[in-house]
């Protein structure tokens, strides 16, 4: 579906993406993680054409590069920032680009898409108005409104309240269930382990390691921690088999308490860059 | 989907979006309280004694130096601003669609406003027996002006991301192409200045094609002029989008 091979991009002395290569394949939920500046939205910008690469390709579909016109038909983009026409209303903003993408059907798409989001009922309403959950939402209708095959979609929850946020995360759940292929960039560790089949871990530009959640953590998160509490006493052990752990600890007897802490993105972010993905 | 009809589409969004802000009305407002002020009080429309709208026509390109550049600032400026440039820029097809729907809504929002003086034209209708011909020619003349100071504002407008830059930048360009055909700059080219030097800069004057054209005569080199540096502009205009479209 998208393939990137060794892009590099720099603006002046600095090196925004440095040698990335990437296959997703179609159907895909692939999330790009790593800490602001890591190069996610560099990346993004190469996919859709917005940047050309100093060097590397990009394909998509097989159709080849995006600075072609009509491969860009096939990716939909909801930026960072949001992209939309506060004069207008939502269904305006939605119509706007229903119509230049020469939607068959654009008045039922765009309601379809209103319903979608949650935004029907202030279909009608200038998005200046609009909170800033309800504007991400409808910049991600934006991006679907010519039902692409791949949804680029950057930092979707940016700056968003819990339930705008949880919204999102269900409409991309609901995006992938369709067959869509998505790739999110994110900074939220947990976001990418809910939503995504694979995750790139991305710092200064470079792809550390690409794989599922788990096998990501098994080859980086290191190794569990079992807490056990006999009354006041806490004794901690770090162990490959916390289930064989927890089971000798209760043997032993007079446990009164087990806490297992497994590794999780966080520690694997840690492990592969020697910082936190939050710092 | 072609050309035509993706150019038609952006022009309604654009052309909208003059009307869904106070900016139209504000831009109407003091185009036609400035053209009348300037015609009636400094052009001396009725001392003149003469049916005709010279006195109105001469200050259009005065007006337009600063006018004109109110419309043309936000026209790419504003999409960067708020970063829709990014979303605009990911569409199925090239920019050059975006840069002529953009121009022409802004160029037919400035046509209306320009219509809406025909007051002035029904008012001297009224007094005497204009020569209409000069009348008309003398309105596209403003029309293809106010069109060259779009193109050229709207090429500066994609340069920066800050609406009062645009606006200076495309007000001293404006004056810039005003003054080159200006009676008094001409006057002291002459002082040491080859002729043909001063003939070509005058040649490339919004002002020397505008007066011509006042004057009620279509010349085609008049015509050609203000087409020249309404395209020029506008490739030019594509050009900065591509070159910027990721900043």
């Amino acid at each position: 579906m998208l393939t990137l091979r060794a892009i590099r991009k720099s603006f002046g002395p600095t090196t925004a993406v440095d040698g990335i290569s990437l296959d997703i394949a179609a159907g895909e939920v692939f999330g790009l993680l790593g800490p602001n500046g890591a190069g996610k939205s560099t990346t993004i910008a190469i996919t859709t054409g917005l940047l050309v690469p100093d060097s590397g390709t990009v394909d998509l579909l097989g159709l080849g590069s995006p600075s072609d016109p009509a491969v860009r038909m096939h990716l939909g983009l909801a930026p960072q920032e949001i992209t939309l026409y506060g004069e207008l209303t939502a269904r305006e903003n939605l119509m706007f680009f229903a119509r230049l993408y020469r939607v068959s059907a654009p008045h039922a798409r765009v309601d379809r898409l209103l319903e979608l989001v949650e935004l029907d009922g202030r279909a009608h309403d200038r998005v200046a108005t609009f909170s800033g959950g309800m504007k991400r939402r409808l910049n991600l209708a934006a991006a679907l409104v010519h039902d692409p095959k791949l949804v680029l979609l950057d930092e979707p929850t940016a700056g968003v309240d819990p339930q705008s946020r949880n919204r999102i995360l269900d409409l991309v759940r609901a995006l992938a269930a369709e067959g869509k292929t998505i790739v999110y960039t994110t900074h939220y560790m947990e976001e990418a382990a809910k939503l995504c089949d694979r995750v790139g871990i991305v710092d200064h530009g470079r792809m550390l390691d690409v794989g599922t959640v788990s096998e990501l953590i098994a080859r980086h998160g290191g190794h569990s921690t079992v807490t056990v509490s006999r009354g006041e006493a806490h004794d901690r052990v770090v162990t490959a088999d916390p289930v064989s752990e927890v089971a000798r600890q209760f043997g032993a007897g007079g446990v009164t308490g087990v806490r297992v802490e497994q590794p999780d993105l966080e520690a694997v972010f840690l492990a592969l860059t020697g910082r936190s993905l939050r710092e | 989907m072609n050309a035509r009809q993706r150019i038609a589409v952006v022009f309604r969004r654009e052309f909208r979006s003059y009307f869904q802000t106070p900016l139209a009305a504000v831009f109407m407002v003091i185009f036609l309280f400035l053209a009348g002020f300037f015609a009636f009080n400094i052009g001396g429309f009725y001392e003149r004694n003469q049916a005709d709208l010279r006195p109105f026509f001469q200050f259009h390109p005065w007006l337009y130096v600063f006018l004109v550049p109110a419309v043309s600032m936000r026209l790419w400026a504003e999409e960067r601003r708020t970063g829709t440039i990014e979303l605009i820029m990911t569409l199925p097809f090239g920019t050059a669609d975006l840069v002529v729907g953009k121009f022409l809504a802004a160029w037919a929002f400035t046509s209306i406003a320009l219509a809406l003086t025909c007051s002035m034209w029904i008012t001297v209708s009224w007094l005497g027996n204009p020569d209409h011909g000069t009348i008309i020619v003398a309105y596209l003349a403003s029309a293809l002006l106010g069109g060259a100071f779009l193109a050229v504002g709207a090429f500066l407008s994609a340069l920066t991301k800050n609406q009062v830059i645009a606006f200076v930048l495309c007000a001293v360009a404006c004056f810039v192409l005003l003054l080159a055909g200006f009676p008094a700059v001409l006057d002291f080219l002459r002082g040491w200045a080859p002729s043909g030097v001063v003939e070509g800069i005058a040649s490339t004057s919004a002002l020397t094609h505008y007066e011509s054209m006042m004057r009620g005569v279509i010349d085609l080199r008049d015509v050609l002029y203000f087409a020249l540096v309404i395209v020029a502009f506008l490739v030019l205009n594509v050009f900065a989008i591509d070159w910027k479209k990721s900043d």
